[in-house]
């Protein structure tokens, strides 16, 4: 059989549909006939005081989304982990959590944690709304990784137990380099729905980069810009996230 | 041979899978035999007979309901000794190679060295070279099992089984995934290191390896020994149906 050349229409298609939608956001941009604004942006990133409220935005956004990465990591591995025992009441308990935490509204949590278990353990906004993101995003790692381990071949397994190996050494020198591989897709695709999810605590009142996009746009009237702008911010932290993971997948 | 203490030693060993309490599989039922040092066991038997479970059994990987088993004089069921430590006199090679497709040839072979018995580094490179130079794979020490073909990865499967200076080798269908081209370059390393003094047991579907390089054969069907003896007796004259049966269907086999 010949080798055959992909069809014309699997190029025309994508790129007919996304010169289209260009087209259209132009046109729209035309004929709505606003006063397109950007420069008022430039004193809530750096004033005669120092950094704009913006740029502080951004800041605890980055702090807060890398404390609840390393959390979400950190207690995902372990729940991922102990998902793939075989203790039935520990299987119980991990999966009622983890289905709890994916299937409901993340806004939900966040009130739930902030009002509800922030006045049992006294937690402030900042402490809920990080503790939210971890138990959030944990959740979902621990799945991605009982994934991982459930489909690990067991030959490997068993031919490092005949070498005399550890179940840690195991763990350590066969498991863990070739599933770390394997995750970390998936990894990186929650590291970049979290960040974006951080968004959502603003509604306890953290400043971060959301939050203050909304002051700005209370007190400016300009929605359109100050929110593309903040869009362009997420945008390029998460294209630099996943940039960062495809050099690394690759060097793996 | 009968003077010496056996190697491996194995008394009504039997295993029973059980579910639930109506339906119980029974696995290997009532095995006894034993083996001597130097000595080159072959296992044959149809699929499903037991064979690959007797072996790991022995290689301290699978568990048995009843009997015991003795490598080295240590008793398998005794709970005083770990599992990891047994299992490092009986190491393994597989139908499927597992070799390890993160680390390269020379890092499979010396991982046991600097991970279980401890080896610097730079000395665990040099015994995984001479290893490699064994089975003759000199210039592939830095290529990852990906770049290599069936026979290769086994030949380097058996290097890192080796490392570990075990006392038994066990192989387990060792050529059943291979080429019909590459088998003899497995097979001339097995010859080779049984001819060394090696004590191995194979399970095999090759019966003139079998027949050839083993000094005795079981055979075993439905998890039991159905008859034992000299290899060359056993395949010149097999005194069950059973085997008699299971050795014309294999050597027409590979007859054609």
């Amino acid at each position: 059989m010949r080798e055959k050349k992909s069809s014309l229409w699997l190029a025309i298609l994508p790129s007919g549909l996304f010169i289209s939608l260009i087209g259209l956001l132009i046109w729209g941009i035309q004929t709505m006939d606003y006063p397109w604004d950007f420069t008022f942006l430039q004193s809530f990133i750096w004033n005669e005081t120092g950094p704009g409220i913006l740029l502080q935005g951004l800041w605890n956004t980055l702090w807060i989304s890398l404390l609840s990465i390393l959390g979400g990591s950190i207690l995902g591995v372990i729940f991922g982990i102990l998902l793939t025992f075989k203790s039935k009441i520990l299987h119980t308990i991990l999966v009622f959590y983890v289905d709890v935490f994916r299937n409901t509204p993340f806004l939900v949590q966040i009130y739930v944690i902030f009002f509800v278990l922030g006045t049992v353990l006294h937690l402030s906004a900042w402490e809920a709304g990080i503790l939210g993101l971890i138990l959030f995003s944990a959740a979902s790692i621990a799945e991605l990784v009982r994934g991982v381990l459930v489909q690990f071949e067991k030959g490997q397994i068993m031919a490092a137990q005949s070498l005399g190996l550890t179940p840690l050494q195991i763990a350590w020198h066969i498991i863990f380099p070739q599933a770390m591989k394997r995750v970390l897709p998936g990894l990186v695709g929650q590291y970049v729905a979290l960040i974006k999810d951080s968004s959502l605590i603003s509604v306890i009142g953290i400043d971060e980069l959301a939050k203050t996009a909304s002051q700005i746009s209370a007190v400016t009237f300009k929605n359109l810009e100050t929110w593309i702008a903040v869009a362009c911010i997420y945008f390029i932290i998460n294209t630099f996230l996943t940039s960062c993971s495809r050099l690394l997948e690759r060097k793996l | 041979m009968d003077l010496k203490k056996p190697l491996i030693s194995l008394e009504h060993v039997s295993k029973k899978n059980s579910w639930n309490q109506s339906s119980q599989k029974v696995i290997l039922n009532d095995i006894s035999f034993e083996v001597f040092p130097g000595e080159v066991i072959s296992l044959i038997g149809p699929s499903g007979s037991g064979k690959s479970t007797c072996l790991r059994c022995i290689g301290g990987l699978d568990t048995i309901t009843e009997g015991s088993i003795r490598v080295c004089g240590i008793d398998y069921n005794q709970k005083n000794f770990a599992a990891h430590l047994l299992r490092r006199k009986t190491t393994m090679i597989f139908q499927n190679f597992e070799l390890f497709p993160h680390l390269t040839v020379e890092d499979n072979v010396s991982l046991s060295l600097k991970v279980v018995l401890k080896i610097k580094p730079k000395e665990a490179s040099n015994i995984a070279r001479e290893l490699i130079q064994k089975v003759d794979l000199q210039g592939y020490e830095d290529k990852y099992p990906k770049d290599l073909s069936g026979g290769q990865k086994q030949r380097v499967a058996i290097a890192r089984a080796l490392a570990l200076n075990p006392e038994v080798l066990l192989c387990d269908e060792p050529t059943s995934s291979l080429d019909p081209e590459l088998v003899t370059d497995v097979l001339d390393i097995l010859t080779k290191l049984a001819k060394s003094g090696m004590t191995m047991i194979v399970v095999t579907h090759e019966m003139n390896f079998a027949a050839k390089m083993s000094h005795r054969c079981l055979f075993m069907d439905e998890g039991k020994i159905i008859e034992s003896g000299n290899s060359s007796d056993v395949f010149r004259s097999p005194q069950t149906e059973r085997l008699q049966l299971f050795l014309k269907s294999h050597t027409s086999h590979f007859s054609e």
